[in-house]
Formats: structure tokens, C-alpha cells, sequence
């Protein structure tokens, strides 16, 4: 059965309607991780690149 | 369930019609075992075979190896960026050249070369952090996803028909080609990397570089199985609907990483990713 629940994907920060914003880095992190947080587990790269990407747009 | 399945008789015949690696490149490789290196030879036999030159030419003078515009020769390049990054330029000018644009619905050339490029280089930093060999981390980089070219150029329908299943159901496209074509592009790129006679750890980090081998201590595979992970995480590709795949826990202990390294891997793997993609896929 196809997923009917796909979701647009975010873009990337830099190109997001209203720049780098901390809420479009958490948005497309959460869509690129998608497969592990669907079953529930965090990825351990996650938090990393959570924490490299919200310094960088700081 | 499987109407594209492919049989393994077919994906390795198409794997036999690949050419051979050119003799110049191959003697490259070889050559960097011995000590005894005749360096002018060397030079003149690359210079013999001229695509190969011109390509290893622009990929040495673009910014990534910071100088541009300084090497006008093969003899320019080995005294400038030594023997093993010529080896390693003309092996990756060679590898690129090889595979034309697919006319593969659903898969993005560019994408892949712009995740195949950012791996070599994520692989490359993870290598010299672990004290691995840095080149040969670059080239398993560069090339561990090049079973998906290989089916991409060879069964165009049926990869296509495995992306489009894939996107349909938002699934990894690794957990797609097994159940659709009953084999993966990690053991596709096993078979030819064994066809160009590769070295073993090379071969091995391609084939296994989504099914980690339990080795007690760190391997290419380890390194590039990461790497893999990393430019997916930091979405160097360039395609929207990326996935990262399942890291292997096992794995990322033995690359064991400070906070750190984990640090400077990104950002290197970012700058390095960005400065030299142009001057490699132009």
C-alpha cells in the first residue's frame, strides 16, 4: 500500500521561505531522519547535526 | 511480489562488458607499491593518453587542491600534489568518465555525484582522524555507491520502476532494490569493483558499506558506512526527498570520534563538498 501520509519535503534551510531559521533547521532535520524517528529511535548522528546546524544559523 | 527481480546472471554480464580501467591508471596503482618509482616514466605514460590527462588536468587545478591554474602538466601535478593524490585525481577523472547520463526515470545524476563527491571527502577526513589511509578512503568514498550507477545505466526500467515504488511508500531505497530487484547496489558495486581489481579493502568498503563484516577493529568499511550517514545528514546531495539511512552502532564505536572531530568532519566535509563538485561533474 502506497504511504498516504507522505509529507512535503521541507526544504532545505537556506532556502526556506523565511531563511535559516531555527524552526526550518528542526523541520527538514526531522524529515531527513524520518526513517528512524518513524520507528520510534533516535538517530545518533541527530542530536549532532541538530547542535552543528542550530550554532551555525545562530 | 517482485516483477522486476533481475538475475544475478544478467547484472554480472553487464558488469563484464565495463571496459577496463586504462592502462595508465592501472600502472598508476600499481606503481604506488613499489618504492623504486620511475616518476618521469610514469608521467609519460599518462601524458600518452590524452582524455585521461586533460581530465586529471582540470580536476587538479580546481580550488579543492588550492592551485588553480598552477599545474600544466602530469610532471606539474605529481611534483605538486604528489604521486598518490595523481593516482587518486586520475582513478576518480577515470570512475566518473565511465557511466554517461542515464536516461533512468527517477534518478538524479546529479544528486548522485554531488553525494558520491561529499562521501570521498567526509570518508577522507574520517580516515585521517582514525589514522587510516586517507586516499583509499577517498576513492571507497567516492565510489561506494556506484553498484546504483552501474544498475541505473544497465536496468534503467527497473530501477526506475524500484525508485518510484520507493518514493511511492516512503522507504529507504537500499530496503526497495532488495525487495523489488532481489539485489542491492551494494552488491552490484561489489562486482565490478572486483572486476577493476580494486584493492581488497576498497572492494570490501563498497560492498559492505550498508552491511557492516564484524571486524573487532576499524575498518575502511566502518569509515565510509559513516561518512555515508554524515553527508546524508548534513543533505549535501541536493535532493529533496533525502533519507538518512540506519547507522550501524557497532560501526560508529569503532570510528569513536571526539565532539571534536564530529565538528571539523562537518565542516570540512561541507566546504571541501561545495568547492570542488563544479570542477568534477562540468
Amino acid at each position: 500500500m502506497p504511504n498516504d501520509h507522505r509529507t512535503v519535503p521541507p526544504p532545505a534551510p537556506a532556502d526556506a521561505p523565511h531563511g535559516a531559521t531555527p524552526e526550518a533547521v528542526r523541520e527538514r532535520l526531522a524529515y531527513l531522519f524520518r526513517a528512524s524517528l518513524k520507528q520510534g529511535s533516535i538517530h545518533p548522528l541527530f542530536h549532532l547535526i541538530q547542535q552543528y546546524r542550530l550554532e551555525e544559523h545562530a | 511480489m517482485s516483477p522486476t527481480a533481475l538475475q544475478p546472471d544478467a547484472v554480472h554480464a553487464k558488469v563484464r562488458t565495463l571496459p577496463a580501467l586504462p592502462q595508465a591508471v592501472t600502472e598508476l596503482r600499481t606503481a604506488l607499491q613499489r618504492e623504486d618509482v620511475a616518476v618521469d616514466e610514469l608521467a609519460t605514460t599518462i601524458s600518452h593518453d590524452q582524455a585521461l590527462t586533460a581530465k586529471t588536468l582540470r580536476l587538479a587545478n580546481s580550488s579543492f587542491y588550492g592551485v588553480t591554474g598552477r599545474v600544466s602538466s602530469i610532471r606539474d601535478a605529481i611534483n605538486i600534489l604528489g604521486l598518490r593524490t595523481v593516482a587518486t585525481v586520475a582513478t576518480t577523472a577515470v570512475v566518473i568518465s565511465s557511466f554517461d547520463r542515464t536516461a533512468c526515470t527517477g534518478f538524479d545524476f546529479d544528486g548522485f555525484w554531488r553525494h558520491a563527491l561529499a562521501t570521498a571527502f567526509c570518508a577522507q577526513e574520517l580516515a585521517a582522524a582514525t589514522r587510516l589511509d586517507a586516499e583509499a578512503a577517498f576513492s571507497a568514498g567516492l565510489m561506494h555507491d556506484l553498484g546504483r550507477l552501474a544498475l541505473a545505466t544497465y536496468f534503467p526500467l527497473e530501477l526506475g520502476q524500484t525508485l518510484h515504488w520507493a518514493a511511492e511508500h516512503d522507504v529507504h531505497s537500499l530496503d526497495a532494490e532488495r525487495l523489488m530487484l532481489g539485489i542491492d547496489h551494494a552488491a552490484v558495486g561489489g562486482l565490478i569493483a572486483d572486476h577493476w581489481h580494486f584493492a581488497p579493502a576498497i572492494s570490501e568498503a563498497i560492498r559492505c558499506h550498508h552491511e557492516l563484516p564484524a571486524h573487532k577493529t576499524i575498518t575502511l568499511a566502518d569509515v565510509v558506512h559513516v561518512a555515508d550517514n554524515m553527508t546524508h545528514a548534513l543533505d549535501l546531495s541536493g535532493q529533496a526527498e533525502d533519507m538518512v539511512p540506519p547507522l550501524s552502532l557497532a560501526s560508529w564505536q569503532r570510528v569513536a570520534l571526539t565532539p571534536q572531530q564530529v565538528q571539523r568532519t562537518f565542516e570540512r566535509t561541507e566546504r571541501q563538498a561545495r568547492s570542488v563538485r563544479e570542477s568534477l561533474t562540468a
